[in-house]
């Protein structure tokens, strides 16, 4: 009797976790799924339903909301029981925010992988982590203060993120266009060994890394006539300027630039000089472009 | 044997064997055993009861089993219905029947477009190739539904190292309207290799002062420490003194003027 109560107490413990995951699902669009929210785990799979799902733990149910409808500045309307909007507009499906969320709630999204995803959040200071993985659709992020991290994701993609880091891993099924730019985060990229990539890596006040496996073939620059006049008076301007430079006392930082926060002119003058390499790796396949205005990118494989 | 009970019985046995038992008991006893003899013995009734009573339990978990396993896997259980399901149904009828994705304009075959002379020999390989006929440069370049398509289409701007007033005209026009700013920062990028074409820097000096995406301007600034040209000298003054441009913009314009020994 013991057991058989220990074993149906387990079992409850088990179903409390389903009980409290709500979801809400939407067949797939036949356009592109757009995502505006402050933060989301987006999941590709084999299916054909876009399925939201909360599993975080529930609110405690406001008794005198009952029979009450939220409604938001935004005029967006909570349709799912999920705190989000899910409307559809013209062969797209949108997602919106509706209200003020808990940050510990995180919304799970699993779409169809072959579906086009666009994720944009510009306002919120507040960000989570945006996940996306598992994903052969086109994907275009654009964000302001998520973290990025892409796992598994084919391609063809467009990540833009100002603040926050970039961390991406692919497959070996990469499909170009891939371009991944961060102002005051790293980029970080791994991909196989094998990948054929036409690369371009730049940073205006950070390093650039690859992994020795890659032999990244760089193309000299001594054959791009048409900006050879520009690097020259580039670089004379640059001799003019270390020459008066070194005329002048050291400048010394007590802490260097935080991100977001602006750069001094002092730090700029010192080290940034824009690092900008193209090549091709494996004689030259996708185009890969990987690009940090004051962090590192690193391109290592996996 | 030192059971002195057991030795007494063995030693007396026949005073104990005087009585005999009535003739009809023997009779009485075979009748009451033949019906006995058919029904199941008492020791194996004893263990059927709790085993159909495991058995219960047993079922009643699979049960929960079950139930937990279709809550977990389909959730209809406790899906919340949306208030307004004509959403779903919408949905519903629009889904394409294959899993594969929908038709969009085709980047990869822009890879084979016959009017570009290989001047380099890696040749951009973008995306899949699907469809036989490639679409017009400009067609992909305005191509709103993808921004990847946009983006090819640049590479391949890029990669052909021509360029002449039209494709300078769309370039600039990609590099200030459209809608991904990574598509814009690539525009941005062809155009930059263009620099001593006096077109190419008069379009920079504009764009800095109305461009919206600061990393776009960001880019451009960086550009304009290349450039001695007085247009662009205006232009990165006014958006180093103007009070509503992105922080790290007015401190590279600023880094820029100073490195230009013009303030």
């Amino acid at each position: 009797m013991k057991r058989q109560t220990i074993t149906l107490a387990l079992l409850l413990a088990f179903c409390l976790p389903v009980w409290a995951q709500k979801q809400y699902k939407v067949a797939r669009p036949s356009g592109k799924l757009y995502v505006n929210l402050n933060g989301a785990c987006i999941e590709g799979y084999a299916g054909n339903e876009i399925i939201f799902s909360n599993q975080g733990v529930p609110d405690e149910e406001d008794e005198r909301a009952k029979g009450l409808q939220a409604l938001s500045s935004s005029g967006f309307i909570d349709n799912t029981g999920l705190g989000i909007s899910v409307a559809k507009s013209g062969d797209d499906i949108t997602v919106n925010p509706v209200g003020n969320s808990d940050r510990s709630d995180v919304l799970y999204i699993r779409v169809p992988h072959t579906v086009d995803v666009v994720f944009s959040n510009n306002k919120a200071i507040f960000a989570d982590t945006l996940l996306i993985k598992n994903m052969k659709g086109e994907i275009e992020v654009s964000t302001s203060y998520n973290d990025v991290v892409l796992e598994n994701n084919s391609g063809p993609m467009n990540i833009k993120n100002l603040y926050k880091n970039i961390e991406a891993t692919f497959a070996n099924d990469i499909k170009g266009p891939v371009s991944i730019v961060s102002v005051y985060g790293h980029v970080d990229v791994a991909m196989p060994a094998s990948t054929k990539a036409n690369l371009t890596m730049s940073t205006g006040y950070g390093k650039l890394y690859a992994a020795g496996d890659f032999n990244v073939a760089i193309a000299p620059k001594a054959l791009d006539d048409e900006r050879s006049g520009a690097r020259l008076a580039e670089e004379e301007a640059r001799a003019k300027l270390a020459e008066r430079l070194d005329s002048m006392p050291d400048i010394v930082m007590s802490a260097p630039p935080s991100s977001g926060t602006g750069i001094s002119i002092a730090s700029m003058f010192r080290g940034g000089i824009q690092e900008n390499i193209e090549g091709t790796i494996n004689g030259g396949g996708v185009d890969l472009i990987l690009k940090s205005t004051y962090k590192n990118v690193y391109l290592r494989t996996n | 044997m030192n059971d002195p009970l057991k030795k007494f019985v063995k030693q007396h046995r026949e005073a104990f064997d005087l009585l005999d038992p009535p003739k009809g008991v023997l009779l009485r006893l075979q009748t009451q055993l033949k019906p006995e003899a058919r029904m199941p013995e008492p020791t194996s009734r004893r263990h059927v009861l709790p085993r159909y009573r495991r058995a219960a339990w047993l079922v009643a978990a699979s049960l929960l089993i079950g139930l937990c396993t279709y809550l977990f896997f389909d959730g209809d259980g406790t899906t919340l219905r949306p208030a307004e399901p004509q959403i779903v149904q919408h949905v519903v009828e629009q889904v394409p029947p294959s899993d594969e994705p929908t038709a969009k304009p085709d980047v990869g075959s822009a890879a084979e477009a016959p009017a570009k002379e290989p001047k380099q020999p890696a040749v951009r390989n973008t995306m899949v190739h699907r469809e036989p006929a490639p679409a017009p440069l400009a067609v992909r370049l305005a191509d709103s539904t993808s921004a990847s398509t946009r983006l090819a289409a640049i590479l391949e701007i890029e990669q052909s190292a021509h360029m002449d007033e039209q494709l300078v005209a769309m370039l600039s026009q990609t590099m200030n309207r459209d809608g991904n700013t990574n598509v814009r920062l690539a525009a941005l990028d062809v155009l930059s290799r263009h620099l001593d074409d006096p077109q190419v820097a008069d379009l920079l000096a504009t764009a800095l002062t109305t461009q919206d995406d600061p990393l776009v301007q960001l880019g451009i600034v960086r550009i304009a420490a290349q450039i001695d040209h007085l247009g662009i000298e205006e232009a990165l003054f006014s958006v180093a003194r103007n009070p509503y441009t992105f922080e790290a913009v007015k401190d590279e314009a600023y880094a820029v003027l100073l490195y230009q020994e013009k303030l």
